[in-house]
């Protein structure tokens, strides 16, 4: 048995819906967890995900070819490090036809290479149709919906609410929490690994278990895919 | 009908003018036709120095179609030579002349007479002036099986066909019928060019040698996608029962 190398494709058909937050907690989560990544942003003219990891995250303009080649042939290493593509929603149609021209999804299982499609909900009905769109299109193709609660105005779901196998929860977060996360520079793995000593410990519990309940679902995710390849099961 | 009896067949194609990359279809239908597990030998008229033979160098020999020791060397052997389909890559600028050659030898009557089947893919350049060509190919064909070939391949600014133009310059030739090469994105096309390999070979990432080429995945997955396409114009127009002499 090899494991697969595992690629993150985070969209959505809508801006603002945190997709790079997102694109920014996966990163988190394996540098915290001490693993590499490597990441690509494909707004060329706002690449706040390749700000805030400068060293592994590369822009990729898809209108032209040697963006394309800048984030398609180095998808299709099966090198076990995983990739985390913050697709930008003007790029999502254009992504989706670059993937359909050059046979991608072929390619990348025939490689051992796993894409998961991780779609930031962003309100009904418009994130159900696309999802199943894209099921459609793709039947393959693993979606996962991503429901960001942090920065939206809605009440938070019931606590008890289900937690279901294809999709991800990101709780709601404090304002003062959410102002502090987005400084520039302001880096979730580094938090996890060493919190600042000079932060409120209210804000640094808050936050840790904020990011904890995140990373715990990216963790149950990768097991859940380990066991599912395991033959011997 | 066995393998034994199987009908020659002489594929050209040709262009009267440069540019509108005729090699690129030429090469493309031999691909088609190596995939279906069609032999074919190829002729390449630009000579001294062949387009074609240089991404197919084991089955293209370089001949000059207005020489007589070149047109026994293509059309003797048609029906002698152990691979039945012979493709000719004509020189730019030459179809006509070309045409006129197959005439005065009497290839054309022998192919009327059913001895020969002939395919013709006339590829058109982007501009009304090659629907002119038409009218010069159009009495030499008669009896062809005659393929109109827009070929959007390496541009972008292709001519918008008029379809009323279009349909009276078709209605000059009868059994004419319209085959489209898409486009390819212009590095891929760029890449495919330098690599001097048959398609499948860069799709493959091999070198012309065998070896692991390194191209772009990319690159090689839109070149795949455009010959996917092509084959699907190819199944279309039923090639293969034409060179299997089912049609």
């Amino acid at each position: 048995m090899t494991a697969r190398t595992f690629v993150y494709i985070v969209c959505s058909l809508s801006g603002r819906v945190g997709k790079t937050t997102v694109a920014r907690l996966l990163g988190d989560y394996f540098l915290a967890s001490r693993r590499a990544f490597r990441g690509f942003d494909t707004d060329a003219h706002e690449p706040d995900f390749a700000t805030r990891f400068p060293e592994e995250v590369v822009i990729a303009d898809l209108n032209t070819i040697q963006g394309q080649m800048a984030l398609i042939d180095p998808l299709l290493a099966d090198d076990g490090v995983p990739k985390i593509i913050d697709l930008w929603h003007r790029a999502l149609e254009g992504f989706f036809t670059l993937v359909d021209n050059t046979g991608f999804i072929a390619e990348a299982r025939a490689r051992g290479v796993e894409p998961i499609l991780l779609y930031v909900d962003d309100g009904p009905p418009r994130a159900a149709e696309v999802v199943a769109r894209i099921e459609a299109r793709y039947p393959d193709l693993q979606v996962i919906v991503v429901k960001n609660e942090a920065t939206s105005q809605e009440p938070a779901a019931e606590p008890g609410a289900p937690q279901t196998l294809r999709s991800f929860r990101i709780g709601k977060l404090d304002p003062v929490l959410c102002a502090t996360i987005e400084l520039p520079g302001f880096s979730l793995s580094r938090f996890m690994l060493a919190p600042p000593p000079d932060m409120s410990i209210v804000l640094r519990a808050a936050l840790r278990d904020w990011i904890w309940r995140i990373f715990s679902q990216f963790k149950s995710f990768e097991l859940r895919m380990t066991l599912s390849e395991t033959e011997h099961l | 009908m066995g393998h034994n009896q199987m009908k020659p067949t002489l594929i050209m194609v040709g262009a009267d003018k440069g540019g509108v990359g005729k090699t690129t279809v030429a090469r493309a239908l031999l691909d088609y036709l190596a995939s279906h597990n069609v032999i074919v030998r190829a002729f390449d008229t630009e000579t001294p120095r062949g387009t074609l033979q240089r991404f197919h160098p084991g089955i293209t020999e370089v001949v000059d179609i207005n020489q007589t020791p070149d047109q026994m060397r293509i059309l003797d052997t048609l029906n002698t030579s152990q691979v039945k389909v012979t493709l000719i890559d004509t020189r730019a600028g030459a179809l006509a002349s070309s045409l006129a050659a197959l005439r005065d030898v009497g290839f054309l009557d022998a192919a009327k007479a059913g001895d020969f089947n002939f395919v013709l893919f006339h590829i058109l350049g982007p501009s009304i002036a090659s629907l002119s060509e038409i009218n010069e190919t159009a009495p030499f064909v008669t009896d062809a099986h005659y393929f109109l070939v827009k070929n959007y391949v390496n541009d972008s600014t292709f001519f918008d066909w008029d379809p009323a133009t279009l349909q009276t310059y078709f209605g000059k030739v009868k059994n004419a019928s319209e085959v489209t090469i898409p486009k390819l994105n212009a590095m891929a096309y760029e890449q495919v060019e330098l690599a001097g390999t048959p398609l499948s070979t860069f799709v493959a990432d091999k070198t012309a040698s065998g070896d692991p080429a390194n191209h772009s995945f990319t690159l090689r997955g839109y070149v795949r996608t455009w010959q996917n396409k092509n084959a699907d114009e190819f199944n279309r127009i039923r090639l293969l029962d034409l060179v299997n002499g089912r049609a």
